[in-house]
């Protein structure tokens, strides 16, 4: 067993979950506020489609995004396909109801007087949503990167379609311990799921304590 | 300030016209379901009505325009506790100067005010119930608006508390000379506060005037209540060093008001029920210090509207033009006789004249 095979896969699996999370804060906290403040019968469409990658098999999601993705695909140009930004791509489809969720839940929850009181105090639509909703959706915001990020780590169906199992490249640490057990190398699987039940569980008993009961919201 | 608004929600329509004044505390009152507060919702531009509005002279809706809630300057109360909750009590006040209009208080000053230096780094959502009122009521203040509205002003408190609130704000409001618009069920808020009333039905402003105009209108709720009132302005003139009582100027007679000293020249605001007023014939001494000369305006018995009830009589009285209500039996007016237009002397028990606040 050697310590780069344990180490390379985990260190990108890291990297990928820390840019993917990044990514869908940046993208989710404004949609999840439009979609919070949006009354039209259409929202009923745009949630179902954006909570689509919760429900689908990871699979079904890889082909879709290999057919967008690949050579002959109309994003080809990009050159994602079995690239590190490409696994970001399809993080990002499929992490994004665990992000999304939370975010819009926590907007959500904020009540419409409150926002109400601070219009009539002055505030605008902008220092509404900056310097009012996202202090009080904070802790929303927090338990969606923590989801995202735990959600990323454990992926395997897209990643593998996208990605492929390219050594330092591609190959994550789920990929890593799958590899590994078809190579019957049970040290090395052993290490590694070690490695990552600790890991979750960690971001769990975060996630949880995040949550607490009679926690200020 | 005038109001012309129409407002459809669901099953429920609001189409009210209103005109009130610039300056003093106007009530909108009304049964449940009436409409009071999206009227005032409506004013703040919180909902989006059609129609006009004209606030402290600046017109904020009308042909072609509509006036955003955040440039209003019409300072909303909700009736939640709307503090910004993981915020601390410095933020909370510091967002309301930051976001209102140049020209306001300073936020020390204002703080101070309310109690609430001490308290500048707590996180408003650890505040008492009563300190989030204050601190609301303070952060509308440093926003600098042109009107105040409150919906329900500081219900959620006990009763004391909500004296000292109402009290604050009469007193913070006067000193600023910032005109306020409140919507109250209760009785007891409104004939503290209010100097004009704007009265709703069934989504209308079915009836506007001066306080006692409505509170004496036998078309509306307030003349039959047992707890049925006027509330007259009253200047202190000077207090007696062996009788302990304040002399208070009201039109034109002077009344004997026990109570602690009130500084000569200081307006004091007089709830007179028509429970503590009685009639006589005569210019009687009694343990009733206070007997005026009053005229006989109105009876009101009977099955006719503002009547108090079986065996009792509700008597409009006119006091040099200022209104006065005496709630006497039915058997009491036969056996005096009492008749629109009889000049007689109205009794009013001093103790009663205590409650209201300057």
């Amino acid at each position: 067993m050697k310590m780069a095979e344990v180490l390379t896969p985990l260190w990108l699996s890291l990297k990928l979950a820390s840019v993917t999370t990044l990514i869908l804060l940046l993208a989710c906290v404004p949609l999840g506020w439009a979609l919070a403040r949006w009354r039209s019968p259409w929202r009923v469409f745009a949630e179902a489609i954006l909570t689509l990658p919760l429900v689908l098999p990871p699979t079904v999601l890889g082909f879709y995004l290999l057919l967008l993705l690949g050579p002959k695909g109309p994003l080809a140009p990009l050159h994602l396909v079995f690239s590190f930004w490409g696994l970001v791509a399809g993080s990002v489809v499929f992490s994004l109801p665990f992000v999304l969720r939370p975010v819009q839940g926590a907007f959500e929850a904020i009540p419409q007087s409150l926002l109400d009181s601070a219009a009539s105090l002055g505030a605008g639509p902008w220092a509404r949503f900056a310097a009012l909703a996202i202090p009080l959706a904070r802790r929303g915001m927090a338990s969606a990167a923590v989801l995202g990020f735990a959600h990323t780590l454990g992926e395997f169906g897209v990643v593998l379609m996208i990605g492929g199992d390219i050594a330092g490249r591609t190959r994550v640490a789920s990929i890593a311990v799958f590899d590994a057990v078809e190579r019957l190398d049970f040290a090395t699987a052993h290490l590694m799921s070690a490695i990552l039940v600790g890991t979750a569980f960690l971001i769990l008993l975060f996630f949880s304590w995040l949550n607490r009961p009679g926690a200020q919201s | 300030m005038k109001a012309h608004l129409v407002l459809r929600k669901g099953s429920f329509a609001l189409k009210a016209r209103a005109d009130w004044p610039d300056t003093g505390m106007t009530v909108i009152a009304g049964p449940s379901g009436a409409g009071k507060s999206s009227l005032l919702r409506a004013i703040a531009g919180l909902e989006r009505a059609q129609g006009e509005a004209e606030i402290a002279g600046h017109v904020v809706q009308g042909e072609g325009v509509f006036v955003p809630a955040h440039r209003r300057r019409i300072a909303w109360i909700s009736q939640h506790d709307d503090v910004f909750a993981p915020l601390s009590v410095r933020a909370n006040l510091a967002f309301a100067q930051r976001h209102g209009a140049p020209g306001g208080p300073a936020v020390e000053e204002i703080a101070a005010r309310f109690g609430l230096a001490g308290r500048m780094a707590q996180t408003a959502g650890t505040l008492s119930g009563g300190q989030k009122q204050r601190l609301i009521l303070a952060r509308a203040l440093l926003s600098n608006p042109r009107l105040l509205a409150l919906d329900e002003p500081f219900l959620a408190l006990d009763l004391e508390a909500r004296h000292r609130m109402l009290a604050l704000l009469q007193e913070m409001c006067t000193v600023r000379k910032l005109p306020v618009l409140f919507v109250s069920h209760d009785f007891d808020t409104l004939t503290q506060l209010a100097d004009f009333m704007l009265y709703m039905q069934g989504g209308a402003v079915v009836a506007q005037g001066p306080l006692n105009t409505l509170l004496l209108d036998e078309r509306l709720p307030f003349a039959a209540r047992a707890d049925a009132c006027v509330v007259l302005t009253a200047t202190a003139m000077g207090h007696g060093k062996a009788d302990m009582l304040n002399r208070l100027e009201v039109a034109g007679v002077c009344l004997l008001v026990p109570g602690r000293a009130m500084p000569r020249g200081r307006q004091v605001r007089l709830r007179l029920r028509a429970s503590d007023v009685s009639l006589s014939r005569q210019d009687v001494a009694s343990s009733i210090v206070n007997a005026v000369p009053v005229t006989v305006r109105k009876l009101l018995c009977g099955d006719m509207p503002g009547a108090p009830g079986p065996g009792l009589v509700h008597v409009v009285l006119d006091l040099h033009g200022a209104p006065l209500l005496a709630r006497i039996t039915s058997h009491s007016a036969s056996a005096m006789k009492l008749a629109a237009g009889d000049r007689v002397h109205a009794l009013i028990k001093a103790s009663a004249l205590g409650n209201g606040k300057a």
